[in-house]
């Protein structure tokens, strides 16, 4: 710094802070650190007065050697205090002069933009490594300019801590003795804070407008986690969802965000911060298959606490609509040794998920790799978030529990209509078929009887056998519509499905051997005893057993296989066959749908009739080139 | 010669099974109605009754009902196209249950055996 700038420096300096510091009130919003310059500016101010009087009353008398000293002293004192105040005050300072080179700047610049040597003489530009420099965006060439004060705002990272800060140019004019611009001071504010602050209220605007179009659950649980451990958003670095199951009366761990060691949170902060993700950004990238299956996802999925257990933590929260912040969880009460070692942190949050009023769960975050102390400030905006995320959640399960109805309600109805279909069907095929069936037996009878004559033409013979032939064939197909179009009243009684199924395949052995089959049986040994109606079963095994032959003209295997499963008894009757493709996948259970030369089409639909009318269900996988595997479920009792 | 009572609304199905049964060596008495069988029964009491069941002015089990009231050693067989009624409990007083088809050897056994049954308990 030159002595014929620190003349005049002061004064006019603190002049142009105060000036700087009004302007900043309504830019800055950390009060405190106004304040403090405000006061600091006041003391050094008066400070000033005084000894501008002492300086006035020595210039009257003839100056001595010894006060001149005194005073020389005392002006060194003055800059030392002055010196320490511009480092104090906790805002980067540094004089520029025309060409944009620094005269001056403070320690607390140099430390927030890294720099190891005297930035002097440099161009500005180079320190604060801006694209604007030079350019009408540039604060400092706007002042020279002849506008007022200017700042601009940018992203910076301090080298001392790692931290990002949000830093705030602000350029103001300085003029010499004559009145004439001469420099420009350049004062640089921390508004990280502020910043923060702010860009957390629009990512709260930002939340709301995503979830209200988000309805799906999933998708919105890992949105709402995402956002609390996103870097640029509230930044924790686990965070752990829990949604009460009214029914079980139990907190239930849903989902979990969050690296499951150090070096990943390191990585995918690094990742994070290169990027400047908007909201919308994370959520066309999110990934929902990813982090399924970390650690602390799948312990979070296992972890249920019985609502009336009043000494977990976050069952209280629950109970007590309160966020409760855990500082040291090793001494906290609330805390119970189990949750503490499943968490392995000191220091957490818990926030309960409120939606019209009724707690609905709890979200967990923490800072277990940064160890970043959890601030009063930040759980107020984090429960402003969570509300709005606890709303959108009870919508998106609103919505699926109507869904859910709603495909209930299509099933239920389906169902009617298959039925209605296959009572108005039978019925109609019934009367159809017993009026065919007259006539045809009268054709058929009467081409027999003729069979009995001698014919001279052989041919005649052979034609006579043709009618007779195919009258029976008219016949079984008459036989099959009329005995399966309308299964009759259930006869239940305790059977054996294996026996069922083994009488099945005694009865189909010669088929089988002509059709080059090879059955595989496996069936379960303690194969509980249901009630069924067996001779409807058998008729159910036949169809199907039936159909898996007939896909494979060529031979192959068919296997049989009967378990059970969870109070039922699943029957899979597997075959390599033709696979059944997608299109005719879909109508297989159609009352007269067939794609087979000779069928009918009533034996599936009839056969699902009978399984449902059991209390059952059908279910048909078909993969080309691999065969169909029919699987049957009857209930046990 | 025994002799059978067929009772079929058909005309032509009448005029086969009669062929047939003649054929067999029966002599065949026709009704085209539940009526009409009765009306034959008070004539000449048949050895057997061959019963369709869908018939118009009476049907086969209310025939049947009626002529068994009377004479319930004379053995039935119901021959028809449906086969739902061998639930109903009508049907059960029969001797046998055909359904219909246009090979008529079932029919034919039955008959026999029928008419076995009847000489060996009478």
């Amino acid at each position: 710094m030159s002595k014929r700038q620190t003349t005049y420096y002061p004064k006019e300096a603190i002049g142009k802070i105060r000036k700087v510091l009004n302007k900043s009130k309504g830019l800055v919003l950390d009060e405190n650190l106004l304040n403090t310059v405000e006061n600091i500016c006041q003391g050094v101010e008066s400070n000033l007065k005084e000894k501008k009087s002492g300086a006035a009353k020595l210039s009257k008398k003839s100056v001595t050697k010894d006060e001149s000293k005194t005073l020389e002293e005392q002006i060194q004192e003055e800059r030392k205090i002055f010196g320490n105040i511009m480092e104090v005050i906790g805002a980067g300072l540094c004089l520029l002069d025309k060409d944009s080179k620094v005269v001056w700047a403070n320690d607390t610049l140099k430390e927030w933009l890294d720099l190891k040597e005297s930035p002097i003489g440099i161009h500005c530009s180079s320190i604060y490594h801006c694209d604007v420099a030079g350019t009408d965006k540039c604060p400092a060439v706007r002042v020279f300019k002849g506008e007022e004060g200017h700042s601009l705002e940018s992203w910076v990272t301090t080298t001392k801590t790692k931290d990002r800060m949000y830093i705030q140019h602000i350029a103001m004019p300085m003029t010499n003795k004559e009145g004439v611009l001469e420099n420009i001071l350049l004062l640089t504010v921390d508004v990280t804070k502020s910043e923060k602050l702010v860009h957390r209220l629009l990512l709260l605007q930002q939340f709301g407008e995503i979830t209200q179009g988000t309805l799906h659950l999933d998708k919105l649980l890992h949105l709402i986690l995402t956002c609390i451990t996103a870097d640029y958003s509230f930044g924790f670095n686990r965070a752990m969802l829990f949604l009460i199951n009214e029914e079980l009366d139990v907190l239930n761990g849903k989902l979990a965000i969050g690296p499951s060691s150090l070096e990943e949170a390191t990585q995918i902060r690094t990742e994070m911060s290169s990027k400047h993700n908007s909201l919308k950004d994370i959520i066309n990238r999110l990934d929902y298959s990813h982090n399924i299956d970390t650690p602390l996802n799948t312990m979070t999925k296992l972890m249920v606490y019985q609502l009336s257990d009043t000494k977990e933590v976050v069952t209280m929260c629950a109970k007590e609509k309160k966020s409760i912040i855990v500082k040291d969880a090793a001494k906290d009460t609330r805390v119970t040794a189990e949750f503490r070692k499943a968490l392995g942190v000191d220091e957490f949050v818990c926030v309960p998920l409120i939606a019209k009023n009724e707690t609905i769960g709890v979200v967990v975050a923490d800072n277990v790799y940064t160890g970043e102390p959890i601030s009063e400030d930040r759980i107020n905006t984090l429960a402003m978030f969570v509300n709005q995320a606890a709303l959108a959640i009870e919508n998106a399960e609103t919505y699926k529990r109507l869904e859910d109805k709603i495909d209930q309600l299509t099933e239920t109805q389906e169902r009617l209509i298959r039925s209605e279909k296959l009572a108005a069907i039978g019925s109609m095929s019934s009367y159809v078929a017993h009026e065919i069936r007259n006539p045809l037996v009268t054709i058929g009878g009467f081409a027999k009887t003729l069979s009995r004559f001698t014919f001279t033409d052989s041919k005649i013979k052979t034609n006579i056998d043709i009618i007779v032939e195919e009258v029976k064939r008219l016949e079984k197909i008459l036989n099959n519509i009329t005995d399966f179009g309308k299964p009759s009243t259930l006869e239940k009684v305790d059977t054996q499905i294996c026996k069922i199924m083994e009488d099945t395949c005694i009865l189909m052995e010669n088929y089988f051997q002509e059709k080059h089959i090879k059955l595989h049986k496996k069936f379960e040994v303690d194969i509980p005893q249901i009630s069924v109606d067996p001779a409807q079963i058998k008729q159910v095994f036949l169809n199907i057993i039936m159909n898996a032959v007939e896909s494979m003209p060529d031979g192959g295997d068919l296997d049989v296989i009967i378990k059970s499963v969870y109070k039922s008894i699943e029957i899979d009757i597997i075959d390599t066959g033709k696979s059944i493709p997608q299109r005719v996948l879909q109508n297989i259970f159609d009352p007269f749908f067939t794609t087979k030369p000779s069928g009918t089409g009533v034996g599936l639909p009839v056969s699902l009739k009978i399984i449902e009318d059991h209390g059952g269900n059908i279910d048909v996988k078909s993969k080309h080139g691999k065969g169909t595997r029919m699987s049957l479920t009857l209930p046990i009792k | 010669m025994k002799t059978i009572l067929l009772v079929e609304d058909d005309k032509n199905q009448r005029l086969l099974y009669e062929q047939e049964l003649r054929h067999e060596g029966y002599e065949v008495v026709t009704a085209s109605n539940g009526k009409e069988a009765l009306e034959r029964v008070q004539e000449r009491l048949p050895d057997i009754v061959i019963m369709d069941i869908n018939m118009p002015k009476m049907d086969g089990i209310e025939a049947m009902g009626r002529i068994l009231g009377k004479n319930k050693e004379i053995p039935v067989i119901i021959n028809t196209a449906y086969s739902n009624y061998k639930d109903s409990f009508m049907s059960w007083a029969a001797d046998a249950y055909i359904v219909k088809t246009s090979d008529l050897s079932e029919l034919k056994e039955k008959i026999k055996e029928v008419l076995a049954k009847k000489s060996k308990d009478s």
